[in-house]
C-alpha cells in the first residue's frame, strides 16, 4: 500500500507542454482516476508516474520518498496498457509470471502465484495458452493479472478497457472495482470514458490541456462541478451564460440568455458576477408552477428506452431535457419547463 | 419420351464439345502466361545448374570424352587441399557470421533508443554497404596489414604488430567480413526491431526488466525473424565469398571458391570445379533447408 504525489509536474514535447504544473495525490488505497478529454495530458501523467517519462520539472513521491529518479524497472509500479502489450511470443502463464521472473521469485512459488493470479481473474486453465489465442477480454484479464501478481505498490491503468464492447465494458469495470477493492492497492486510472470514471473511483482528477482542474469524489464533480470543462466533460449539461443581477437573502437572480432566473447560491456572489450556470437535463421538469418557468417548443425528442431526450428551444438557447417514459411531447409542441432553483455555479464563462 | 431424352441429348454433347474445347484453350493461356517466368528460371538457373553437376560427373564435356563417373566428388573428399578449403570456407562462414550478428544485434538494439545524432548515426552506419567488398579489403589491410598503419605506428613504440592477415584461420578475412556484413544485417534487424510496439517494450520495463533483460527476453526473441534471416543471407553469401578471401588469406588453407577459380582459369579441370561448386551450392541449400524447419514453428507464435 502507499500514497502516490506529483510536486509541480511538467512535461514538454518539443514548444508543446503535454502537462503544466500538476500537483496530484493518491491516497493509501485509493482509486483515482483521471478523465480528460485525448491530448490533456492524463496518458503522460501515468507515465511519468510508472517512470516511462522523464519529467522535466517536479517531482514524483512513492510514501513521501522522492523516485522520478528511478528507472521504470526499481519503480514498483504495474501498469495496465491500453494495447494490453502481451508478451506475444510467451503463454498466457509466461506471460503473467515474467515480472515474478525478473524479481527472480523462486519458480514453485512463482507457478502458485501465477495459478492464483489467474484464479482471481476466472482465467484458471488457459495458463498454456498463446496470447492470440484469447479473445480481447480475455487479453485484458490477463494484463491486469500479470499487473496484481506481482504486488505492486501502485497500480496503473492506462484506459484498459477502450478496446472492448460496450457490454463487456460494463461488465469489466464492475469486476475492475471489485477486484481494486478487495486488493486495496493503490490505483490511478485513466481513462476518457465518464461513466467508467463514476462507477470505479473514489476520487476524479478532471485534467484539461495539460492541467488539473477539479479534483473531487464522483457525486462532487458530478453535481458540483467547479470548472466549465467539467460540467461539459461529465455527462450532458445545459450551461447557461449568467449575470448576477442582485441577492435576497442567500438567493440570487441573474440574467441569462432564457430570461432572468432564481438560484440558490452557498458561496458569496456579487452583483455584476459572470459566472456560468450548469443544469443537467434529468434535472429539469416538463410542467408549469413555481419559480424558473420558461416557455419553449420542442426541436427534437429522441427515446432512448428508460427515459426520453428532448430539446426545447428557449428564446435563442437550446435546453436538453430528459424525462423518464416514452415521448409525451412532439416536435413542434410548446412546453412549460421548470428548472431547478440549485444549479451549479461556475465562476467562469 | 425416347424423342425427349435424344433431343436433349444433342445439345448436351454439343456444350460437352465446346466446354472441353474452351479447356483446352484455357490451358494454352495458362502456359504462354507461364513462360516468362517459367522460362526466365529454366534459361538462368535449371539449365545452368544442371550442366554444372553434369560436368561434375563426367558428363556434358566440351571437346572431351563424356564417361560417367563419382571420380571428382571422391577427389574432392579424398585429397586434404580440397577438403580442407571446404572446411576453411564453412569456418568463415560461421566466425564472421556469428561475430557480425552479435555486434549487429547490440547496435541494432542501441539504435532503437533516442539519442541526440542518432539521424547521423543511422546514416553513417550504412557507409560500408556501398563500398565494394575489394576496397574494403584494401582499406582494411592498409589498416592492420604488416607494414600497415598501425603496424608503422607500434614499431615506432618499439611493439610488434601481430600477423592478423595471411594467417591460419584467416582473421584478416573476417574482419573485413564482419566491416562489411554487420550494416547489413543491421538494415534487417533494425527494421524487425523497429516494429515491435513500444507498449510491449514499456510493459517489461514496468514489470521490472532491467534493459539487458528486455534485450534478452523481448527485443531478440521478438526479433527472430529477421535475425534468422540476416544469419541465412550473411553465411551462404561468405560460404561463397571469393574476392575478400583470394586476397587476404594465407598460402593454405585456401577458401573452395578460390581452388575452384584455379582448377577452373589455370589447370582447366573444369569437371573437379563443377563438383567443388555443387558441393558449395548444396551445402548452402542444406543450410536453407535447415533455417525454414527452424522458422516454421516460431512463424505461429510470433505475429
Amino acid at each position: 500500500m502507499a500514497r502516490v504525489e506529483l510536486r509541480g509536474v511538467t512535461k514538454a514535447y518539443g514548444p508543446v507542454a503535454a502537462v503544466r504544473d500538476v500537483h496530484l495525490e493518491a491516497r493509501d488505497g485509493e482509486f483515482l482516476t483521471i478523465l480528460g478529454p485525448s491530448g490533456c495530458g492524463k496518458t503522460t501523467t501515468l507515465r511519468i508516474i510508472a517512470g516511462l517519462l522523464d519529467p522535466d520539472a517536479g517531482e514524483v513521491l512513492l510514501d513521501g520518498r522522492p523516485v522520478h529518479h528511478l528507472p521504470a524497472h526499481r519503480r514498483e509500479t504495474a501498469m495496465v496498457f491500453q494495447s494490453y502489450a502481451l508478451f506475444p511470443h510467451m503463454t498466457v502463464a509466461e506471460n503473467v509470471g515474467f515480472g515474478l521472473r525478473m524479481r527472480r521469485v523462486p519458480s514453485a512459488e512463482r507457478r502458485a502465484r501465477v495459478a492464483e493470479a489467474l484464479e482471481m481473474v476466472e482465467l484458471g486453465g488457459l495458463g498454456g495458452r498463446y496470447p492470440r489465442a484469447l479473445s480481447g477480454g480475455q487479453q485484458q484479464r490477463v494484463a491486469v493479472a500479470r499487473a496484481v501478481v506481482t504486488r505492486p505498490k501502485v497500480l496503473l491503468f492506462d484506459e484498459p478497457l477502450s478496446n472492448l464492447d460496450a457490454k463487456l465494458r460494463e461488465r469489466l469495470r464492475l469486476e475492475l472495482r471489485a477486484l481494486q477493492q478487495r486488493l486495496r492497492i493503490t490505483t490511478v486510472y485513466v481513462t476518457h470514458d465518464q461513466a467508467e470514471a463514476l462507477v470505479l473511483s473514489d476520487r476524479i482528477a478532471v485534467m484539461d490541456r495539460g492541467r488539473v482542474v477539479e479534483i473531487g469524489a464522483p457525486q462532487d464533480v458530478y453535481r458540483r462541478p467547479r470548472a466549465r470543462i467539467t460540467a461539459e466533460f461529465l455527462g450532458i449539461a445545459n450551461l447557461l451564460e449568467a449575470t448576477v443581477a442582485g441577492a435576497r437573502g442567500d438567493r440570487y437572480v441573474a440574467d441569462t440568455p432564457v430570461g432572468r432566473l432564481e438560484m440558490a447560491c452557498a458561496e458569496r456572489l456579487a452583483s455584476g458576477d459572470a459566472v456560468t450556470l450548469s443544469f443537467r437535463p434529468e434535472d429539469i421538469r416538463i410542467g408549469a408552477g413555481g419559480v424558473n418557468c420558461l416557455r419553449g417548443a420542442v426541436q427534437q425528442a429522441a427515446y432512448l428506452g428508460a427515459t426520453t431526450d428532448y430539446v426545447v428551444r428557449v428564446n435563442d438557447a437550446l435546453l436538453r431535457v430528459q424525462q423518464p417514459g416514452e415521448p409525451a411531447y412532439r416536435i413542434g409542441d410548446t412546453v412549460s419547463l421548470v428548472l431547478p432553483e440549485a444549479p451549479a455555479v461556475i465562476r467562469e464563462r | 419420351m425416347a424423342q425427349a431424352s435424344a433431343a436433349s441429348a444433342a445439345p448436351l454433347s454439343l456444350d460437352h464439345a465446346r466446354r472441353a474445347a474452351r479447356h483446352r484453350r484455357e490451358q494454352w493461356v495458362t502456359a504462354l502466361l507461364l513462360t516468362p517466368g517459367v522460362g526466365f528460371l529454366a534459361l538462368f538457373l535449371i539449365i545452368p545448374l544442371a550442366q554444372v553437376f553434369l560436368r561434375s560427373v563426367g558428363l556434358a564435356a566440351v571437346g572431351q570424352a563424356s564417361r560417367f563417373t563419382w571420380g571428382y566428388y571422391r577427389q574432392f573428399w579424398t585429397e586434404a587441399q580440397y577438403r580442407d578449403g571446404f572446411f576453411f570456407s564453412l569456418w568463415l562462414g560461421a566466425a564472421s557470421t556469428a561475430i557480425s550478428l552479435a555486434i549487429a544485434l547490440v547496435f541494432s538494439a542501441l539504435m532503437q533508443i533516442r539519442f541526440p545524432g542518432r539521424l547521423a548515426m543511422s546514416v553513417l552506419y550504412k557507409i560500408p554497404l556501398v563500398v565494394p567488398s575489394l576496397v574494403a579489403a584494401f582499406l582494411i589491410l592498409s589498416l592492420i596489414g604488416p607494414g600497415g598503419i598501425l603496424a608503422r605506428l607500434v614499431f615506432h613504440w618499439g611493439w610488434s604488430w601481430p600477423q592478423l592477415v595471411y594467417d591460419r584461420w584467416g582473421w584478416g578475412v573476417i574482419l573485413v567480413l564482419v566491416w562489411h556484413n554487420v550494416p547489413f544485417m543491421m538494415v534487417i534487424i533494425s527494421a524487425v526491431m523497429a516494429s515491435i510496439p513500444h507498449d510491449i517494450v514499456d510493459a517489461a520495463r514496468n514489470l521490472g526488466a532491467s534493459p539487458w533483460a528486455v534485450f534478452r527476453d523481448v527485443t531478440v526473441p521478438l526479433s527472430l525473424s529477421g535475425i534468422s534471416a540476416a544469419t541465412l543471407l550473411v553465411f551462404i553469401q561468405v560460404f561463397g565469398a571469393f574476392a575478400v578471401p583470394s586476397l587476404l588469406e594465407s598460402a593454405y588453407p585456401l577458401a573452395l571458391p578460390v581452388i575452384m577459380q584455379t582448377e577452373m582459369m589455370d589447370r582447366a579441370n573444369w569437371a573437379l570445379a563443377s563438383a567443388l561448386g555443387s558441393v558449395l551450392t548444396l551445402a548452402s541449400a542444406a543450410v536453407l533447408v535447415l533455417y525454414y524447419r527452424l522458422v516454421q514453428g516460431r512463424g505461429e507464435i510470433v505475429r
